[in-house]
């Protein structure tokens, strides 16, 4: 999808809204599942985001430094006997993107744009 | 497991293979163990809520295919970072990978051909001598060769060629759509091979969108 420099996709915003949400819970870091999960649950979605829309917009928010992400050790994912997870956190640039795009959403509204969203 | 949850969980990583490949081997294990991490979390989700084995086999195959072209356009930027960061290695085995992947379409894409070829100038079975046989023959018939033609075009004259591939691929998939969760899988992965064909001549940054340059 082609969007404006500067702006954040839904989904993107989505998943920061997400991660935040799970920090505040208390579990501050989180792995794709738990995305699409959290979305899916929030919005009354009928289906989970797609593989290839969450790992690639995970992927793109890592690289714009809004998100961070460390693989947890194999010997806990063996001794769980479970696949290793990629876990994930928002950075604070993450956290102040989602900031100033949840401030531009009403401007934009009342501007009659579609509800994109800005970031710094 | 049921057989259509193996089958699920099997083609998701099928593709997750195909579309990895010829990337930096830490690139492709991570982005096979984060699926396989999804998979394996979203089974369990669904033995922990009771859902019935059928629904999350089809949630997963439509996580899938929703998400192919994500994935396709993931893989060509992860590509063009591996390529930057890995010289001309990557592009060798790329090379090496497409060209077995090419051979392999065309023999799958040879299939609608000699059906639609049967069809028409074979002599036995219910529809012999009948006019339908010999339009649906037909049409078969050329589905395959679009595909096949599309595939061989795709380096020189990449746009049409890549049309050629999608049309033919969405004519099979229709003219048997009762069997559509392997024709639209194999459509997709034909026209992600003509792309990666049609890349490897420099397209589309070549900008003339036809003929290669001498030094691709």
């Amino acid at each position: 999808m082609r969007r404006k420099k500067g702006t954040l996709l839904p989904i993107e915003t989505s998943i920061l809204q997400a991660g935040i949400e799970f920090a505040v819970r208390g579990a501050a870091r989180f792995h794709g599942f738990m995305i699409a999960k959290e979305i899916k649950d929030r919005d009354g979605a009928k289906l989970l985001t797609a593989h290839g829309t969450l790992y690639k917009a995970l992927d793109r928010l890592q690289r714009a430094g809004m998100l961070e992400s460390d693989w947890e050790d194999p010997l806990v994912a063996a001794q769980e006997g479970r696949p290793r997870r990629r876990l994930y956190h928002v950075t604070a640039a993450g956290e102040a993107a989602l900031v100033k795009a949840l401030e531009a959403v009403p401007k934009r509204a009342s501007a009659g744009q579609r509800p994109g969203i800005v970031t710094p | 497991m049921s057989s259509l949850l193996w089958f699920a969980i099997a083609l998701t990583r099928a593709w997750t293979a195909t579309y990895t490949r010829g990337l930096t081997a830490d690139l492709r294990r991570e982005r096979r163990d984060e699926i396989d991490c999804d998979l394996w979390e979203h089974q369990r989700l669904a033995d922990l809520q009771r859902t019935p084995v059928s629904g999350t086999a089809i949630e997963i195959l439509l996580r899938l295919f929703f998400g192919m072209p994500e994935d396709i356009l993931w893989r060509f930027e992860a590509g063009s970072q591996s390529a930057i960061g890995k010289g001309t290695q990557v592009n060798e085995s790329e090379s090496v990978l497409i060209r077995g992947l090419s051979v392999v379409a065309i023999i799958v894409a040879a299939l609608p051909v000699a059906m639609g070829l049967s069809a028409v100038f074979g002599v036995n079975g219910e529809w012999a001598g009948t006019w339908e046989r010999t339009i649906y023959g037909g049409l078969w018939a050329s589905s395959g060769v679009a595909i096949v033609a599309g595939l061989i075009l795709s380096k020189t004259r990449p746009i049409l060629g890549i049309t050629m591939v999608v049309v033919g691929s969405i004519a099979v998939s229709a003219f048997w759509y009762w069997v559509a969760i392997f024709t639209v899988p194999i459509g997709i992965a034909l026209t992600l091979i003509a792309f990666f064909r049609a890349r490897q001549t420099g397209w589309p940054h070549r900008g003339d969108g036809g003929l290669p340059s001498a030094t691709a």
